[in-house]
């Protein structure tokens, strides 16, 4: 009945249907966030104008951007206009921005996005993996004063703002002790991965990336702690230990085992939050990432770009659900097929 | 006592002695005795049942034998001593081997007794290599022997518990406990929550299996009408207490103790028309609190005086022991 | 719904929440923050933005707990004027993802079939929407309004409490009692707000709390990068002060800390709250 080789489970499960029907969904959400991606500016075309004109740019490169965004024609030719832009062509096109002009919006953000991607992937790595360790280690200890002291100190996470932590972070180690750098990501401009610049980078980020551990890994360890509790609790945990299976299968191999679903839910769930502590920690920062460039353009009015930069950190949204979904169909067997 | 517990059947060994065995659960109305004071002895290859209503403490002392009591509960006195090692005094190592290697149990949310996300044939070959030193391979092999012993076809090995029938989770629950060849295999409440065409055969796969490997079995159950065709000898269990033991056949054709006689009173028999079929009135004691005089006094059609008095201890009567003033 | 039982339910809910440890903090918390945005004008020593009563970047002293900032403001003084702001955001915005969340979650679980498909559907869409990019789009575009933001916090941020509502929602109805009621002559609209919503009280209050946190956090963190309204006093806002007036350099840690501590422990607070709801909940079942 199931195939035992790793691609019979791999195309298996992935074949599945519930597979396809979460990305359809994906894809129909990306759609409406297009769509409401290309409306907001236009709800106030004399914002744009006003934006434009304000701007350092020269009436010539003024008159050409009105030109390629179409402002003063009907909201139907406008959107046409802007589909093609999208899919026409590849890299897709999504305006130039006017505080990077003559740059295009996708040049500009792709610069970007590796950074931030840098931050949150490494950020999370960290957190998630911790939060969960210790979830599961606070479950089998529950009850304990430090299962109360720490469940104290994730419930008060939740109200901290990640600047305020990172402003924190830097008067202590970037200004009374000087250990890190306060901002930025690199001294200089990076040429290559040379080993002192990989270390430079590293040294840089290392602040931004410790700010999101510390305020993520709690809430993570919270989730992970509630759902083991409760498999704890379960008859077949009983079972397990009734059949002298040693201490550590029974609290990694069963009991954690089971109590990660909820926690790779919760990590889908709450990743646009993640990604917005991420990026008010880039602007504190400076780090050159998404966060750091969409407050740039929102203090320049940059349409174009506070368009693309919104567009991408919704596709960074729905492609880590979709993530979480497949990692949650080969940990769940019970998911129906 | 104990010599008056054995009644054996044929002279087999004793081999599981239980003594003065008393359990009791901190609860918030105080110290509830589960067990009280109970005396058993279970000899090699026999197969014993239990019986009670809810409550009376037998899973409480199915539990105690594999030590898996709950975390408010506590053994008071006693002693639980298989092949003459004492059980209770069993720690860590020793206990997680004593587990399985020589007394499992099949549960009797037997469905949940599965982790979902392991397919059942790695849960055989985990149980199995967590103990023995075996391969990978040679732990499979004995998987698929042992789920071929209680009639699972061996191309289901590869299969989540979700993906199994009700009966088929029984029997894989059942495998799960031969894994290591144990020597005493208690069976807590074996047919609940299963209707009673699987019921049928979970119990007639129990019995092969006994018959085939030896076991020793005990089984636990508030229905008294598995008992018959089981079991060589039964126990009845009251209120913590058991008041009457003996061969099953004897104590079910002719029960020595009232409460006995309205557990079979209760049961409808096929075949036999107009039968008039009696519940028990009122409800056990509480047991947190002392009780004074016999047990069953208070829900007892023939009690009399002393039942209210004096707490009536094991008698000898006829081939059996049963705890009731009335065989004075 | 006379008043005197409404009353007797509520002095009954508080007594349940206040039992529980974190219920009890909560509440505490949460009053004293209350008490103090109410009473700010009658507690604080001086006007929170009169420059001048104090020396330019000073430092803590007896006259001033907090020191002063750039122009001479005394910094406790703005503090406690502050919590008005944030309690107002956290209040309106919650309070707003709450009742959407309520309806929807009702709507969807007890109407079923399309209506629920509809529901759920919008619901992947606003999760997905990353709020503060958003927030920022729509604050470059519509600037300085506190209102709009509040607006756009509350419409974004219900989907938690509509599916919790819809999966409880939906329990519910199974039940046979339900189905007596319509038989009994019951209007669906009553059965939901009059018989399942009041059901669900204590579960609504602990994850509307989120939204209220969530809601706080993110405004403040509009107002730190710049994109907030600055005559409306907030601990955002004395964030964006102290980090643009140089604080941070200057070492004031007691301009820069002071504030992020107020919404960190207004958020425990509702939270704990939360928490002292949900054990209620669970105590009265």
């Amino acid at each position: 009945m199931q195939s035992q080789s790793l691609t019979g489970i791999f195309g298996n499960r992935l074949g599945s249907s519930y597979l396809k029907k979460r990305i359809l969904a994906a894809v129909l959400v990306f759609f409406v966030v297009y769509v409401i991606n290309f409306i907001l500016p236009r709800l106030e075309p004399g914002n744009v104008v006003g934006a434009l004109a304000s701007s350092e740019l020269l009436p010539q490169q003024r008159q050409q951007i009105i030109d390629i965004l179409g402002i003063n024609k009907p909201l139907w030719q406008q959107f046409e206009i802007y589909l093609k832009q999208t899919f026409g062509s590849f890299p897709p096109n999504f305006g130039v921005s006017f505080s990077y002009y003559p740059l295009s919006v996708w040049t500009v953000v792709s610069a970007a996005l590796p950074w931030t991607l840098l931050l949150v992937g490494v950020s999370q790595l960290f957190a998630w993996t911790g939060g969960v360790l210790a979830g599961a280690w606070l479950a089998w200890h529950r009850g304990s004063k430090i299962d109360s002291f720490l469940f104290g100190i994730s419930n008060f996470m939740w109200g901290v703002p990640s600047y305020w932590l990172a402003t924190i972070l830097i008067y202590i180690f970037a200004i009374k002790y000087r250990l890190f750098p306060a901002a930025l990501v690199v001294s200089g401009t990076v040429t290559g991965m040379s080993q002192s610049e990989i270390l430079d980078i590293l040294s840089h980020s290392f602040l931004p990336i410790l700010t999101l551990v510390i305020l993520n890994l709690p809430l993570y360890m919270l989730v992970m702690r509630n759902s083991m509790v409760n498999v704890l609790d379960e008859d077949f945990m009983m079972a397990a230990e009734a059949r002298g299976l040693k201490s550590r299968t029974l609290i990694l191999g069963h009991a954690a085992r089971n109590a990660l679903l909820p926690s790779v839910t919760n990590l889908a769930l709450s990743f646009g939050a993640i990604l917005s502590g991420a990026y008010l920690v880039e602007i504190i920062f400076s780090y050159p990432g998404m966060g750091f460039l969409i407050e740039q353009a929102a203090m320049y009015r940059d349409y174009p770009l506070l368009e693309g930069i919104f567009l991408f950190s919704s596709i960074l949204v729905i492609l880590a659900n979709i993530l979480a979904d497949i990692a949650y169909v080969f940990l769940d067997p019970r998911v129906e097929y | 006592m104990s010599d008056m517990q054995s009644a054996p059947l044929e002279s087999k060994s004793v081999f599981l002695n239980v003594k003065s065995l008393t359990i009791a659960y901190r609860t918030t109305r105080g110290e509830l005795r589960a067990v009280d004071g109970i005396d058993l002895s279970v000899c090699k290859g026999e197969i014993l049942g239990i019986v009670g209503e809810s409550g009376c403490g037998k899973s409480t002392l199915a539990f105690s034998l594999i030590r898996m009591l709950p975390k408010n509960a506590r053994i008071l006195s006693g002693e639980i001593s298989l092949d003459s090692v004492n059980v209770i005094l069993l720690k860590k190592e020793a206990l997680r081997r004593y587990r399985w290697e020589k007394v499992a149990m099949v549960f009797q949310s037997a469905m949940n007794a599965l982790d979902p996300v392991k397919t059942i044939e790695s849960q055989l070959v985990e149980t199995i290599r967590q103990h023995q030193d075996v391969s990978k391979i040679e732990a499979e092999k004995r998987a698929l022997d042992l789920l071929d012993l209680v009639n699972i076809d061996l191309s289901r090995a590869k299969s989540y518990p979700h993906q199994l029938s009700g009966g088929m989770r029984q029997r894989v629950v059942i495998a799960l406990a031969l894994c290591l060849n144990p020597e005493i295999l208690i069976a807590d409440e074996p047919t609940t929550a299963l209707d009673v065409v699987v019921q049928a055969g979970v119990l007639r796969t129990l019995k092969d299996l006994q018959q085939r490997l030896g076991l020793t079995v005990i089984i636990i159950s508030h229905d008294i009408s598995i008992m018959a065709g089981m079991t060589d000898r039964m126990a009845v269990m009251y209120a913590g207490k058991i008041v009457e033991i003996g061969s099953t056949s004897s104590v079910i054709e002719n029960p020595q103790h009232p409460y006995t006689e309205a557990l079979l009173n209760a049961v409808p028999t096929v075949g036999v028309t107009g039968q008039k079929i009696s519940g028990i009135p009122g409800y056990p004691p509480d047991l947190s609190q002392k009780i004074i005089g016999c047990r069953f006094s208070p829900r007892c059609r023939y009690a009399f005086q002393k039942c209210d008095i004096q707490e009536p201890p094991l008698m000898h009567v006829k081939e059996r022991l049963a705890s009731c003033w009335l065989r004075e | 719904m006379n008043p005197s039982k409404i009353a007797y339910q509520a002095r009954n809910s508080f007594l349940l929440v206040w039992k529980s440890t974190p219920g009890k903090i909560g509440i505490l918390i949460t009053a004293t923050i209350l008490l103090i945005a109410i009473f700010a004008p009658f507690i604080a020593p001086y006007p929170p933005n009169k420059p001048g009563v104090g020396p330019h970047y000073g430092g803590i002293s007896s006259k001033h707990l907090l020191g002063t900032d750039d122009i001479g403001e005394d910094i406790f003084s703005q503090l406690l004027w502050a919590s008005r702001g944030s309690i107002i955001i956290g209040f309106f915005a919650g309070g707003i993802s709450i009742v959407l969340g309520v309806a929807i979650g009702l709507f969807s679980g007890y109407f079923g079939g399309r209506t629920d498909e509809a529901l759920m559907r919008s619901t992947d869409v606003v999760l997905v929407l990353p709020l503060l990019p958003l927030l920022i789009v729509i604050a470059s575009l519509f600037p300085a309004s506190v209102f709009l933001v509040i607006a756009v916090i509350g419409l974004l941020s219900w989907p938690v409490t509509a599916r919790v509502v819809r999966s409880q929602t939906l329990t519910l109805k199974s039940r046979p009692f339900v189905d007596a009621l319509r038989l009994s002559g019951m209007s669906d609209l009553e059965i939901m707000f009059k018989v399942l919503l009041p059901n669900q009280l204590s579960l609504i209050l602990s994850y509307g709390v989120f939204s209220a946190v969530t809601a706080v956090v993110i405004e403040a963190g509009l107002d730190f990068i710049g994109l907030g309204s600055i005559n409306n006093l907030s601990w955002g806002i004395m964030l964006y002060f102290a980090l643009s007036r140089d604080a941070l350099l200057r070492g004031m840690w007691w301009w820069f800390l002071p504030p992020g501590f107020m919404i960190a422990v207004f958020g425990s607070g509702l939270i704990l709250l939360g928490y002292g709801a949900e054990q209620a909940g669970r105590i009265s079942k």
